[in-house]
């Protein structure tokens, strides 16, 4: 019950303008078409909307450095987002979007996981950021030295020997690591 | 919540291929120590970040924020349980100065940094560090009253963070006169201070402090003390202001018939409090508002579990209140209960994998360095 009165208070003044709808274009030419209040969780598309007195709603919003695939992903969370915060304004139902970002992540490889920060990276949306982050931070906490270098692409530049010392030097940070 | 884009240092690109560097600075930022200690070979642009010390500022105030993680103490180990849904992540530490110690003390823990010395004497004072294994012996203090081994005595430590630095008070009292008031015994206090490496004479001690750890508070190590014998004995509590370093005592609550049960000094949800530990399964906290004004104390609730297990214990004593508002106490040494306020149902708190008899002591999970003078974590 609660909720119902939340949500029709809330959208009241979005559904007297017919839900407003934003235009983005990601980098291979899709161009989605983004209800307002979601589109605006991404600061760089407030900001450009905010700063820019001639735009009209017919402005399509070129974002060159997200591809369509991470389009989808960030749209699906902000949108559940904007979904949680229009049936609870007060306080996000907490169990609730634990749930939903732990399905949310798992169907996410590796690559889209960082494609996916990138995007958000760029679109400058701190809560998914700070999200993505924390995601890729417990896929490789307990991973191999190998793992971790694939991950991000990192380029061993220590010598054999030096790389040895120093896996002697913190040898027990090396047990209880699991397999790629 | 840390918002990324603002107050980052600034990390080169060409840490991560696929990833900027502000990206990785961020991730690592969220692992614990023995990931970030395995990843330290990944490569050395790596290396540099993880002892880049904005690096170290940023993990241990991320590590904050979350559950400390758990230092276990038998009489000659040490063992860490680190958080993770179960808490099984228990290891054995290579402490290669506990040989040395007849008996392990804990005295004190701060920013990841514990103070290590012996039960019997404390003569030799160990900074370390459980999380990467780094310790720095202390030079041992020279006091001006004898300490030699015929004579006895006992002392206290206090250890914490105070203007940029860590300090390390330590005092000792003569035990030549047994039947005499403990007042008249003679004491010293000393402090240490990381930059200038040297022990410096505080003076005369007003008070007998017996509890061989403070706890740290606003600038204050606090104590139990004693005053009196035997029956006639009382527990006052004891602070040292660092600021004004002086010794004050500290007005306790009217607690109510306090010959029942111990008391304990502790922090409490940010406030100073004082745990009333009752025989039996109850426990009292009593919380001061305003620190140092004895009007401001106020019971804030009791603690009364519904136990359904049948243990022989003596009193229940609060360790440290978990990010979920959840109680750990410990019921008797290797034996912790988590109790729940809103519900009054405690639970058995098991750690996979820890010994049967251990004291706890919490730690912030941090590659804070004890040679570093000042300290990587000034808050900010």
């Amino acid at each position: 019950m609660s909720s119902s009165i939340a949500s029709s208070s809330s959208s009241s003044s979005s559904s007297s303008k017919k839900e407003k709808k934003i235009s983005l274009k990601t980098s291979d030419g899709e161009v989605f078409e983004v209800e307002e209040p979601v589109a605006m969780q991404l600061e760089i598309v407030r900001s450009f909307f905010a700063d820019n007195e001639d735009v009209t709603e017919q402005t399509v919003m070129p974002l060159p450095n997200v591809s369509t695939a991470a389009m989808h992903g960030i749209l699906e969370y902000c949108r559940a987002h904007e979904e949680f915060r229009r049936r609870m304004p007060e306080a996000a139902p907490e169990e609730e979007v634990r749930a939903f970002e732990a399905g949310y992540v798992d169907r996410k490889s590796n690559e889209e996981l960082k494609e996916m920060i990138l995007a958000a990276n760029y679109l400058n949306i701190s809560k998914l950021l700070d999200f993505l982050t924390g995601v890729a931070a417990k896929r490789i906490e307990n991973k191999s030295v190998e793992y971790v270098r694939a991950f991000f692409g990192v380029e061993n530049d220590f010598t054999p020997e030096e790389e040895a010392n120093l896996r002697r030097e913190y040898e027990w940070a090396f047990e209880g690591v699991d397999e790629d | 919540m840390v918002s990324l884009s603002t107050n980052i240092p600034y990390f080169p690109d060409t840490l991560s291929e696929n990833l900027p560097g502000d990206i990785i600075f961020d991730i690592f930022s969220r692992l614990p120590v023995k990931s970030l200690c395995r990843f330290k070979c990944l490569s050395k642009p790596m290396y540099s970040m993880l002892h880049n010390p904005n690096f170290i500022k940023k993990h241990i105030n991320r590590a904050m924020m979350k559950d400390p993680s758990m230092l276990l103490r038998t009489e000659f180990r040490l063992y860490t349980a680190e958080e993770d849904e179960k808490w099984s992540k228990v290891r054995k530490l290579k402490v290669p100065f506990a040989q040395s110690l007849e008996k392990i003390q804990i005295s004190g823990s701060c920013n990841g940094l514990l103070c290590i010395s012996d039960q019997r004497r404390n003569e030799d004072i160990f900074i370390y560090n459980p999380s990467t294994g780094v310790h720095r012996k202390l030079p041992a203090p020279v006091f001006d009253i004898p300490t030699i081994e015929s004579t006895c005595f006992t002392s206290s430590l206090g250890f914490g963070f105070h203007e940029n630095e860590y300090k390390l008070l330590r005092s000792i009292y003569l035990y030549d006169k047994p039947f005499e008031n403990i007042e008249s015994y003679e004491c010293e206090a000393r402090m240490y201070s990381f930059s200038t490496n040297n022990w410096r004479k505080i003076g005369e001690i007003p008070f007998h402090i017996f509890s061989r750890a403070a706890i740290m508070f606003r600038n204050n190590f606090v104590w139990k003390a004693s005053r009196g014998i035997v029956r006639g004995m009382s527990v006052p509590v004891v602070a040292f202001d660092l600021d004004r370093e002086e010794f004050w005592e500290v007005p306790r609550p009217e607690i109510v018939n306090p010959r029942q049960g111990e008391i304990e000094v502790g922090v409490f949800k940010e406030h100073f409090s004082i745990y009333h530990m009752w025989k039996g399964d109850r426990v009292d906290i009593w919380t001061m508002k305003e620190f140092g004004v004895e009007q401001s104390w106020r019971k804030l609730f009791v603690i009364r579990p519904k136990l359904t297990m049948d243990e022989g214990f003596l009193y229940l004593k609060p360790l440290l209140v978990m990010r979920n508002g959840k109680i750990l106490i410990e019921m008797r040494e290797g034996k912790l209960i988590l109790y729940d306020p809103r519900t009054k149902i405690a639970t058995d708190f098991k750690i996979r994998g820890a010994p049967i008899w251990f004291q706890m002591t919490s730690f912030v999970d941090s590659l804070v360095s004890p040679f570093t003078t000042r300290a990587e974590n000034e808050s900010g």
